[in-house]
């Protein structure tokens, strides 16, 4: 039989069939890995959160089936609740929810609208997004590595200890498919739905304004190939995140007639935007034993982790823009003037991941990483009810 | 002009995206008028320096208070001679005779301290619950009535529909029940 294919086709198509079949099959088994490795992780997660709350802590007990994955939804978790059952209110000089973007309320707003009380209804669309953004993440890393190195990434992020956050009442289970996708289609030519995806990113994280990098890089290298009408798109998607982020300020001034509440709520929570944070981050680690904040020691960890891991995917030819996207998402945060959340932060920083990837290369590396990761994921959720991520 | 209209027509479509962007923003709800009025009354409380007040608790002695504010907490001189020391929503007695705690917080907060009220008012905001009861009148004039505490004690705090400065304060608890005038608002220098 394959021989009579064999010489229907000609040989040199037969080859590229078989190339392509083989090709199918192991991209098929890579999905397969992500899925076990995801279910892996989000189990453990998930039994934690409910030991924890099980067991009980500090002085409260609520009820597991009254109150399922109550830790999970702890923290910002409450400020996006907040938002999604009454809307913004800015309250001067205190922390308020303006500094905390639309549209991860919004969807909870929708699922809650079916019945599932907020707190469910932020895990399970956290949880559902980090699937599909894994799956997503393993294509757009086949564009840019071999595809071992793009499997192992998402493998890597699915395990990765700060990677509960993804299973938290949180945006970045919805952020990362986001984010994703954009670059995705990008690469793929279609502008209008990489557009939607950049300005939906935005919606839910400021950072994910830092994809005008990669998008921008993706339109000027094709831009000589493009007709005018999907050139134009091009420069939407460019222009997307930025939209979105006009779009919230608007929709802030026409709300509470204050344009410019996001900020306002961010000085309130201690946060001001300078070139002179990046000193007073430095600094606050000199004060940090003083002042009973020896936690910020973990985001600086992550922090430097990050670093040297973007590092690493440059050297590894991921592309540039890639790379200062994720340098940016790492380091703008601490011009507010400190390295709290960082750790969170990061996860977002795609060539992270694809850095580790290729370290992962040896076979020693990638068996200690797979072994300590899904314990430190498992003990990373204890600490929740002692800090937020 | 051939040139610029992919960045025209892209720039129009981005516009067309921050629109819808806004139509889905507005899919949440908007601040109610309680609470609007409640965050006007904090923000008028942040301004307030010193406070003079005239406390009247169940059957004890009425009171005399001055509460004045400080970076980082409130200190009340009463006119028996004992001092409170308030920070956050904590209160300590911090000289003269021994009372009860139960009665020191009370007095505190009879005492019209401005960030312990402004601290109680936003808490009860961000717990998500009522703000704005029924308007009263104080001298034959309308006033707000907003309620401050997040549970038990209830604690009211009346203002000036005109200018939201406080004018009285209630308490009510299972044992105790009170009430001051406001007799003097100091604000801070802006």
């Amino acid at each position: 039989m394959i021989e009579r294919a064999a010489a229907r086709a000609g040989p040199l198509e037969f080859s590229r069939r078989v190339v392509r079949t083989r090709q199918g099959a192991v991209i098929l088994d890579g999905r397969r890995r992500i899925l076990v490795w995801w279910l892996v992780s989000r189990v453990l997660v998930l039994a934690s959160a409910a030991a924890i709350q099980i067991e009980g802590f500090r002085k409260w007990h609520p009820s597991f089936l009254a109150h399922p994955f109550v830790v999970l939804g702890m923290w910002d978790g409450r400020w996006y609740r907040t938002i999604a059952e009454r809307g913004y209110l800015l309250i001067p000089a205190r922390g308020s929810d303006p500094a905390f973007f639309p549209l991860y309320p919004v969807i909870e707003r929708v699922a809650h609208t079916v019945g599932l009380p907020y707190v469910l209804s932020g895990v399970l669309v956290a949880n559902v997004g980090f699937v599909i953004g894994l799956l997503a993440l393993y294509e757009l890393g086949r564009e840019f590595l071999p595809e071992p190195d793009a499997r192992r990434a998402v493998v890597y992020l699915a395990v990765f200890p700060f990677g509960f956050v993804f299973s938290m009442a949180y945006p970045e289970g919805v952020v990362l498919p986001l984010v994703v996708f954009a670059g995705l289609f990008a690469l793929r030519g279609r502008w209008f739905v990489c557009a939607m995806c950049a300005a939906a990113a935005t919606l839910a994280r400021p950072e994910a304004i830092l994809l005008v990098l990669p998008l921008a890089a993706v339109a000027v290298r094709g831009w000589p190939k493009l007709d005018t009408w999907s050139r134009s798109r091009a420069v939407a998607a460019v222009l997307a995140g930025p939209a979105a982020l006009i779009s919230f300020s608007a929709y802030l001034g026409w709300t509470l007639n204050e344009p410019l509440a996001w900020s306002k709520a961010e000085h309130a929570w201690g946060r001001s935007f300078a070139l002179t944070g990046v000193y007073r981050a430095v600094a606050q680690l000199l004060t940090a034993p003083k002042d009973h904040n020896q936690w910020i020691y973990r985001d600086v960890v992550f922090c430097a982790g990050y670093l040297l891991m973007l590092l690493v995917a440059l050297r590894a030819r991921v592309p540039r823009s890639w790379i200062l996207a994720g340098a940016g998402m790492v380091l703008l945060p601490l011009t507010s003037g400190t390295f709290t959340s960082e750790g969170r932060f990061g996860l977002l920083a795609l060539p992270v991941f694809w850095g580790m990837a290729v370290l992962g290369r040896r076979v020693w590396i990638n068996r200690v990483v797979l072994a300590l990761s899904p314990v430190l994921l498992a003990a990373a959720v204890f600490t929740i009810p002692q800090r937020f991520p | 002009m051939k040139r610029a209209t992919p960045f025209i027509v892209g720039l129009a479509l981005a516009g067309l995206l921050a629109a819808g962007a806004f139509a889905l923003q507005m899919t949440l709800q908007s601040p109610t008028a309680g609470d609007t009025l409640a965050v006007r009354v904090i923000t008028r409380l942040e301004q307030i320096r010193s406070v003079r007040s005239d406390e009247s608790l169940s059957w004890l002695k009425s009171v005399k208070a001055i509460c004045t504010s400080h970076e980082t907490n409130e200190r009340v001189l009463l006119s028996d001679g004992r001092r409170l020391l308030v920070a956050g929503t904590r209160v300590w007695l911090t000289g003269g005779l021994w009372r009860r705690p139960l009665l020191v917080a009370a007095e505190a907060d009879l005492a019209g301290c401005p960030q312990l009220l402004a601290d109680k008012l936003n808490a009860r905001l961000l717990a998500g619950k009522q703000v704005i009861e029924a308007p009263i009148r104080i001298n034959g004039r309308r006033a707000y009535r907003l309620r401050v505490s997040n549970q038990p004690p209830i604690i009211e705090l009346i203002v000036s529909p005109a200018t939201l400065m406080p004018l009285a304060i209630r308490f009510s608890s299972r044992r105790l029940s009170g009430h001051s005038r406001l007799l003097s608002v100091a604000l801070s220098r802006t």
